[in-house]
């Protein structure tokens, strides 16, 4: 919900909700620095989406720089599309930082039982061992191009042969492991018809949720 | 009766290798069995076949009197398996979550299940690090990790595979201690490793396997002389010619 209205919210919500974000982010002790490092290769991506936005928007150019093909009107729409995206990943950041990865699955279950046909129960398990495993494959793809470096793969310049040099490796490593860790929950009397998380909702959550409503629908009436 | 009882037990990987070869082998309740030989010889492959990882082509294998096949669930709720790899056997987010994975496989009631992950990670020393996520603990910790996480499914045998592997002097004294303990509490245990010297001190009987066959069973002390025309070193202490020494003394 918040993610959707952010989507649509003009710059003084904007500057509301950023605000909020802010300090929960910082009650919650993350620090700016690292948000950004994880955040880089977004945050180029805002920065080209930016720069279209300021290139291909019809309207007043810039006074002071005549010759650059900019508007006025580009530059604006374009700080407003990159604050949007920028506080939707920023909420799915707190998301995550919030909420355990079994709650989540717990919700998976739950929102999807209802649906005829749909095996919420594996749908759940494989969104937790997906979330598992995304460190587990950045440590191997990590392990392998530092192996690689070691033996001078940077000297090859041809990207073809770096990649084909990496992924075999990388991908057959991979394997082995998803292999290993069937083997593991395999052994561990692994089924689908098992005790769930509880998906609980304290007081706490529900007056959460009630200020979050309250102030999504105020954001849409401004 | 024992409680593992195995009768001429034969398995083939799909490519053609022959990984067991008429295995027989009966292992008391409450002893520390030692499963040596060199990489290749069927150690990993037999002990898979505790709790029907790997089916057998022929022979069987008996926990407890019932076959394995005849009940996988009973067979994997009464031999946990602590694997090599401990970061493989790692499934839950955070230590007590990995811990509560498998009693929630067997469909125990949530305050069971609770109590059982409380009662494991007490055992293992980790309820402090309850609430970390795995990835942040130590070699050592997470072998105790991987203990704790069988411990919650109250098996009667442990087996594990190579439970040295990549530790260091204080995480081998750490899962040494556990496996001990374990021992003393009553379980079976079955390790297979191709490092000898530090668990031979505490060994009741050592099983030397090589291409598949069990080649020597026996005493420790009867077999440690010959272990090095199969492919294993023998301890340092053996080969000084001295008493064998435990690792935690």
């Amino acid at each position: 919900m918040l993610m959707l209205t952010a989507m649509n919210c003009e710059p003084l919500p904007l500057a509301v909700m950023s605000l909020i974000s802010a300090v929960a982010a910082r009650r919650l002790g993350l620090s700016l620095r690292g948000i950004l490092t994880e955040l880089r290769y977004f945050l180029l991506l805002l920065g080209l989406i930016f720069t279209a936005r300021a290139f291909t928007t019809p309207g007043t150019p810039l006074p002071d720089l005549p010759w650059l093909q900019v508007s006025r009107e580009g530059m604006q729409a374009g700080a407003v599309t990159v604050w949007r995206l920028f506080l939707v990943v920023f909420f799915g950041l707190l998301f995550v930082a919030t909420t355990r990865a079994a709650a989540i699955k717990a919700a998976v279950v739950w929102f999807l039982r209802p649906f005829p046909g749909l095996p919420a129960q594996r749908i759940g398990t494989m969104l937790g061992l997906v979330l598992r495993f995304i460190p587990l494959v950045f440590l191997q793809a990590g392990a392998t191009l530092d192996a690689q470096r070691a033996r001078g793969v940077e000297s090859r310049r041809n990207p073809f042969y770096r990649l084909t040099c990496f992924a075999i490796p990388f991908l057959r490593r991979l394997f082995l492991s998803a292999d290993r860790f069937t083997e593991a929950m395999e052994a561990r009397c692994y089924t689908e018809i098992r005790t769930d998380p509880v998906l609980l909702a304290r007081p706490r959550d529900w007056w959460i949720l009630s200020g979050v409503t309250g102030a999504i629908g105020l954001l849409w009436l401004m | 009766m024992p409680i593992i009882d195995i009768d001429t037990l034969c398995f083939r990987y799909p490519d053609g290798t022959l990984g067991l070869d008429r295995i027989s082998l009966g292992i008391e309740k409450g002893t520390l069995v030692v499963i040596i030989g060199p990489n290749g010889s069927g150690k990993t492959t037999l002990l898979k076949h505790l709790n029907g990882l790997l089916r057998p082509q022929s022979g069987t294998v008996r926990i407890d009197g019932v076959t394995v096949a005849s009940d996988l669930r009973r067979a994997r709720r009464l031999v946990g398996m602590i694997f090599q790899d401990a970061d493989s056997q790692i499934v839950g987010e955070t230590v007590a979550a990995d811990v509560a994975f498998g009693p929630e496989n067997l469909s125990l009631p949530a305050a069971e299940v609770g109590a059982r992950v409380e009662a494991a990670l007490d055992t293992v020393g980790l309820t402090t690090l309850a609430d970390q996520t795995p990835q942040a603990l130590s070699g050592g910790e997470k072998r105790r990790l991987s203990i704790a996480g069988v411990l919650a499914m109250h098996p009667q045998i442990v087996a594990f595979d190579e439970p040295f592997a990549g530790l260091d002097y204080p995480g081998t004294r750490q899962v040494l201690r556990e496996m001990l303990r374990l021992q003393q509490a009553g379980h079976t245990l079955v390790v297979a490793t191709h490092d000898l010297e530090k668990i031979i001190y505490h060994a009741d009987r050592l099983i030397l396997m090589n291409d598949g066959r069990v080649v020597k069973d026996g005493p420790p002390a009867g077999i440690v002389g010959e272990v090095e025309s199969f492919g294993v070193r023998a301890p340092c202490v053996s080969r000084l010619g001295l008493e064998a020494e435990s690792w935690l003394s």
